[in-house]
């Protein structure tokens, strides 16, 4: 992979600005902006309902996406689009029937969008039990064994830290969960975008994950369910597409991914998705992790040299994903972020990045940390561009 | 009152503090020469921070600035801030 071919793709890095906040949303390469105009100005059409030829094509480019998504996690089983990853989640949340007394086990390295979703359903009976990571941000799997009970029936936690990249033994948990009758759902935010995926290896039950985050459009997330699993998953939401027949008594609910995607979808953003997991295939996910694991590693020897840094997670680049966490003594991470921004045009996120618990309790950073991801666009030189102005902070 | 004309955004309230971003409608060119009269605790070529009511400012030659660590519902104190450094 041609850092420097692939940065052709991506229009917004033309005006010199550096961006390491692919964490947050990555930026968006032609094809996939070109796949959404496309949509906009040729096919602009509802799917799945008119027998028009704009229809029949949009409708066939919206099929497409979900299937091209679905052969890029390689699972199987159903991938729902939705808006992003936290829907995916509710969608699971509030979508199994939950009853009084049962549990469910997360960690304390969660997102909130993995944590929010199942401290609200505690209104209903339900108790969520938190298991703590080390350091580095990794679970304890004898904790999370021990933790299970005969009344568990979710396992939710994080493929990669948010904060620390850290990633999870993903294929151990569902080991454990499903010896012992236990689902799993896994928040693939910042995995699929970075991770070559095999879900049918992996094994998990759900797997949300960011479309917005994977080079695809705003707007746009995915839930995959395993093939088995689908039926025990209500529809939260119900509406045109979900159903094959209504009568006066009863409703026949649809197949598939129609049964979960309730009234006209976002079908330029399913379009755009398409195009993203094209571009990434294209590239090629081993070649997207080889990049990213030379640009950590550069990343965290480079900003060792500053005096006093404290870089979050795992120190090996093969234990994480390309997020870079990091704290200057005394100094709040958002002056940091801002400084970056004002003197080099360089932007990286700040604060406590929606996880809460994982940022006081175990990193104990009150004044929150900065963090650098990178992506395929990323270069070592745009990072010695960033120590430079850290240099001058300290 | 200045006629320094900006956006106060609240960048977050975590823990009872909170974080306020200052963006400029129209950048300036240089930092207010009111800043000699607070005490500065870093300078460089393009920012200062400075200290002001006891609450560290960032403040750029555009004229964007970070207040930081004020208590909860502080709007008007970060505003007050604001007209102190730009009178």
């Amino acid at each position: 992979m041609n850092p420097t071919e692939v940065r052709k793709d991506f229009p917004q890095l033309k005006d010199g600005h550096i961006y390491f906040d692919s964490a947050a949303t990555s930026l968006k390469p032609l094809p996939v902006i070109e796949a959404v105009n496309y949509y906009y100005t040729k096919l602009s059409a509802n799917v799945e309902r008119g027998l028009h030829r704009p229809s029949h094509f949009a409708t066939r480019m919206y099929e497409e996406a979900h299937h091209r998504l679905l052969k890029f996690i390689n699972g199987t089983g159903e991938v729902i689009f939705t808006k992003n990853c936290t829907e995916a989640i509710n969608l699971i949340a509030h979508g199994l029937d939950w009853k009084e007394g049962d549990e469910i086990i997360t960690t304390f390295l969660e997102h909130n969008s993995n944590l929010l979703p199942w401290f609200y359903l505690r209104r209903r009976g339900v108790r969520v039990t938190l298991i703590r990571c080390d350091s580095e941000g990794l679970i304890d799997l004898d904790e999370l064994s021990r933790s299970i009970s005969s009344r568990t029936r979710l396992i939710a936690l994080t493929h990669a830290s948010n904060v620390l990249g850290t990633i999870q033994p993903i294929s151990s948990v569902v080991e454990i969960a499903h010896r012992r009758g236990v689902k799993v759902l896994v928040d693939g935010a910042q995995a699929a975008p970075h991770l070559k995926l095999d879900l049918d290896s992996l094994g998990c039950d759900f797997y949300a994950a960011s479309g917005h985050k994977m080079l695809g459009p705003s707007g746009t997330g995915f839930l995959f369910i395993r093939d088995g699993v689908i039926g025990e998953v209500n529809p939260c939401l119900l509406g045109g597409g979900t159903v094959k027949d209504v009568d006066l008594d009863q409703i026949i609910l649809a197949d598939g991914f129609e049964r979960y995607e309730a009234g006209t979808p976002n079908i330029a953003g399913g379009i755009g998705l398409g195009a993203a997991v094209d571009y990434l295939e294209r590239i090629g996910m081993e070649n997207v992790r080889s990049h990213e694991l030379e640009l950590t590693g550069y990343a965290i020897e480079k900003l060792k040299t500053i005096k006093g840094i404290r870089i979050h997670g795992p120190q090996d680049p093969r234990k994480k994903t390309g997020v870079v966490a990091f704290s200057l003594p005394k100094i709040p991470s958002h002056r940091v972020a801002i400084i970056l921004d004002e003197v080099g045009g360089i932007a990286v996120r700040s604060g406590y990045h929606c996880a809460f618990l994982l940022t006081r309790n175990i990193l104990k950073e009150d004044l929150g940390t900065a963090r650098a991801s990178f992506y395929i666009y990323n270069t070592k030189e745009e990072i010695d561009q960033m120590v430079e102005v850290l240099e001058e902070i300290v | 009152m200045t006629d320094f004309d900006y956006e106060l955004v609240k960048v977050c309230s975590r823990g009872g503090k909170e974080f306020y971003h200052i963006y400029p409608r129209t950048p300036l060119t240089r930092l207010p020469d009111s800043l000699a009269r607070f005490e500065i605790k870093k300078r460089h070529e393009k920012y200062v921070v400075v200290e002001v009511d006891g609450y560290d400012v960032t403040i750029f030659t555009t004229g964007r600035m970070l207040i930081e660590n004020l208590p909860e519902n502080s709007e008007a104190k970060a505003k007050a801030i604001i007209e102190k450094i730009t009178a």
